[in-house]
C-alpha cells in the first residue's frame, strides 16, 4: 500500500455494505432511505477514493459523476421523504375519522 | 517568520485542547443544557484559535478576511441554534415535570 | 505509520463506526442526526482524498439540505416513534452474509487493482486551456460531461415537479410564528447568502466552487426564508417562482440546441466556452436552490394548493 487512501476506498466499500444490508432488513421506509443514503455515500467515498490514488493530481472526471450523484441522491430523498410524509398525513387522517 | 509559526502552532494546540474540553463537556454533563453550555461556549472559542492559527500563516489578505467571516458566521449560527435548542429543551422539561404531576 | 496514515485510519474508522451508529438507532429523530454527523466527517474526508470541490458540496447538502429534509419530514412521520422490529432472524442473517461476502470480494479487487495506472486525467488537463474553465471539476461537469449535468437538472426539476403534485389540498395546522431572535438572525444572514451565492458561482470558474455549491446555499437560505416570518418571498403561484425552478434546465437545453450550430449538441466553441458555462452555471444555482427549497416545503407538508400558498 503506497498511499493512505486506500483505506478510505476500504471504509466506503464496508459502508455502502452496512447501507445495503440494512435496506434489505427493514421495513421502515424512514429506516430504509437513511440505510440508501449510507449506501450512496459509501459508493461515493470508494469512487472518489480510485480517483484520487497515487501522486500527482486527481482525476476530475469521477467528482464530475459524484457531484452530480450527490444531487441526484438528493432528489431522490425529497421526493420519497414527501411522498411517505403525504402517506402518513393521509393515514392519520384516516385514522381520526374512523 | 519563525515566530509567526511557532505562534500558529499554539493556537493550533489551544485551539484542539479546547475541542477536547468541549467534547469531554457533551460526553459528561449530566443534563441536556449544560451539555448545551460546553458546546455554545467552548466549541467557539476552539474554532476562533484555530482560525487565529490558520490566519497567521496566511499569506493573502482576502483569505484572512475569508477566515474571520467564517468564525464570525459560525459564532452568530451557533448562538441563534443554541438558542433555540434550549428552549425547545426547556420545553421539554416543563412538560415532563407537568406529566409527573 | 506517517502523521497523514494515522489521520486517515481514525477518519475511515470513524465513518464506519458512525455508519454502525446511525443504523442502530431505535428513532427516526436519532437517526436523522447520526446521519448529519456522518455527513460532516465525511465532508472531511473529502479533502484527504483531493477532492475539495466535493467536500463543498457534501458540506452543504449532506448535513444541510438533506438533513432538513429529513428533519422536516419527521414532522408529519414523528421524531420519537420508534422503529418496528426488522425482518426475520433467517433473513438478516441471510442479509449479512450476502453483504459480508460481497463486501469481502470487492475489497480483495480493489486491493489487488490498486497500483493501476490513472485514466483520463492527462486527458482532462490537457484540454482544461480550451475547456473555458480553469476548474477541472467545472470543466468536467459544464463541458466535457454537459449531458450528465443537463440530465441531472433534469431530474432534479422532475422531482420538484412530483413534489408539487403531493400538495395536501387544504391548508394544515398553522407554525407558531419564529421569536425575535431568529428574526435577527434571519435579518443578518440574507444579505450574507445573497453575497456569497452569486460569488460561489463566479469563483467555479478557477477554484473549488460553482453551480451545486451555491444552489445548495440558496437552498439553504430558501428553508431559513420558509422558516421565518413573512414566507411571501417564495409563495406557491408565483409564477417568477415556478419560472425559476425550471429556468435552469429550459436554458441549458436552449444553450444546448444553441450550440448545435458549431457541431454537435452541446459543443461550445473554445473561445466562447466560458461564457456559456457561467450563464449556464448562474441559471441552474438558481434552479438547483429554487427546487430543493420546494422539496423542503413538500417535505415538511407546507405545500398546499390553497391560494395563500406555503403554510
Amino acid at each position: 500500500m503506497t498511499d493512505s487512501t486506500v483505506v478510505y476506498a476500504l471504509a466506503g466499500i464496508w459502508i455502502a455494505m452496512l447501507g445495503l444490508r440494512s435496506l434489505l432488513v427493514n421495513r421502515d421506509h424512514f429506516k430504509r432511505i437513511v440505510a440508501a443514503n449510507l449506501l450512496g455515500s459509501g459508493v461515493f467515498l470508494t469512487l472518489v477514493a480510485l480517483a484520487g490514488r497515487g501522486e500527482g493530481a486527481a482525476d476530475p472526471i469521477p467528482h464530475g459523476m459524484i457531484l452530480t450523484g450527490i444531487v441526484v441522491a438528493v432528489s431522490g430523498t425529497g421526493l420519497f421523504l414527501a411522498l411517505l410524509g403525504r402517506l402518513r398525513e393521509l393515514e392519520s387522517s384516516e385514522e381520526e375519522e374512523t | 517568520m519563525i515566530l509567526l509559526i511557532w505562534l500558529s502552532n499554539l493556537f493550533l494546540t489551544l485551539g484542539a485542547l479546547f475541542f477536547i474540553s468541549s467534547v469531554t463537556g457533551l460526553l459528561r454533563f449530566p443534563d441536556t443544557l449544560c451539555r448545551m453550555h460546553a458546546l455554545a461556549k467552548a466549541d467557539n472559542l476552539a474554532l476562533g484559535c484555530v482560525i487565529l492559527g490558520v490566519v497567521l500563516r496566511q499569506d493573502e489578505f482576502f483569505a484572512v478576511g475569508k477566515l474571520f467571516l467564517i468564525w464570525g458566521v459560525t459564532l452568530l449560527s451557533s448562538a441563534t441554534s443554541g438558542f433555540l435548542l434550549a428552549r425547545r429543551i426547556r420545553r421539554g422539561m416543563q412538560l415532563r415535570e407537568a406529566l409527573k404531576k | 505509520m506517517t502523521p497523514e496514515l494515522l489521520i486517515d485510519l481514525i477518519l475511515s474508522i470513524s465513518l464506519l463506526l458512525l455508519a454502525m451508529v446511525t443504523l442502530r438507532q431505535r428513532t427516526p429523530g436519532d437517526a436523522v442526526i447520526q446521519l448529519m454527523i456522518f455527513g460532516l466527517l465525511l465532508a472531511l474526508s473529502w479533502l484527504r482524498v483531493q477532492a475539495p470541490d466535493l467536500s463543498l458540496t457534501e458540506a452543504a447538502i449532506g448535513p444541510g439540505v438533506t438533513g432538513a429534509l429529513l428533519l422536516a419530514s419527521l414532522r408529519r412521520i414523528g421524531f420519537h416513534r420508534p422503529f418496528p422490529p426488522p425482518a426475520s432472524l433467517p433473513f438478516r442473517a441471510a442479509a449479512s452474509l450476502g453483504c459480508g461476502i460481497v463486501g469481502v470480494v470487492l475489497s480483495w479487487i480493489l486491493l489487488q487493482s490498486w497500483d493501476r495506472p490513472q485514466g483520463l486525467t492527462e486527458l482532462a488537463y490537457q484540454h482544461l486551456p480550451e475547456s473555458g474553465s480553469k476548474n477541472p471539476i467545472t470543466a468536467v461537469i459544464l463541458n466535457y460531461r454537459g449531458y450528465d449535468t443537463l440530465l441531472e437538472i433534469g431530474v432534479l426539476l422532475v422531482a420538484a415537479l412530483s413534489v408539487y403534485t403531493l400538495a395536501a389540498p387544504v391548508r394544515g395546522k398553522a407554525v407558531k410564528p419564529p421569536g425575535a431572535i431568529f428574526r435577527l438572525y434571519l435579518r443578518m444572514m440574507t444579505p450574507l447568502f445573497l453575497l456569497v451565492v452569486p460569488y460561489m458561482v463566479w469563483i467555479g470558474g478557477y477554484a473549488p466552487g460553482g453551480a451545486f455549491q451555491a444552489g445548495a446555499l440558496l437552498s439553504g437560505l430558501g428553508v431559513l426564508t420558509l422558516l421565518g416570518p413573512r414566507p411571501w418571498p417564495i409563495q406557491l403561484r408565483r409564477k417568477l417562482l415556478r419560472a425559476s425552478l425550471a429556468l435552469g434546465f429550459i436554458l441549458f437545453l436552449v444553450v444546448a440546441v444553441w450550440t448545435w450550430r458549431y457541431g454537435d449538441f452541446l459543443t461550445y466553441p473554445p473561445a466562447e466556452a466560458s461564457k456559456w458555462i457561467l450563464v449556464i452555471e448562474s441559471s441552474c444555482a438558481l434552479s438547483i436552490g429554487i427546487c430543493l427549497t420546494v422539496m423542503f416545503a413538500g417535505c415538511a407538508g407546507w405545500l398546499s394548493e390553497e391560494r395563500e400558498g406555503f403554510r
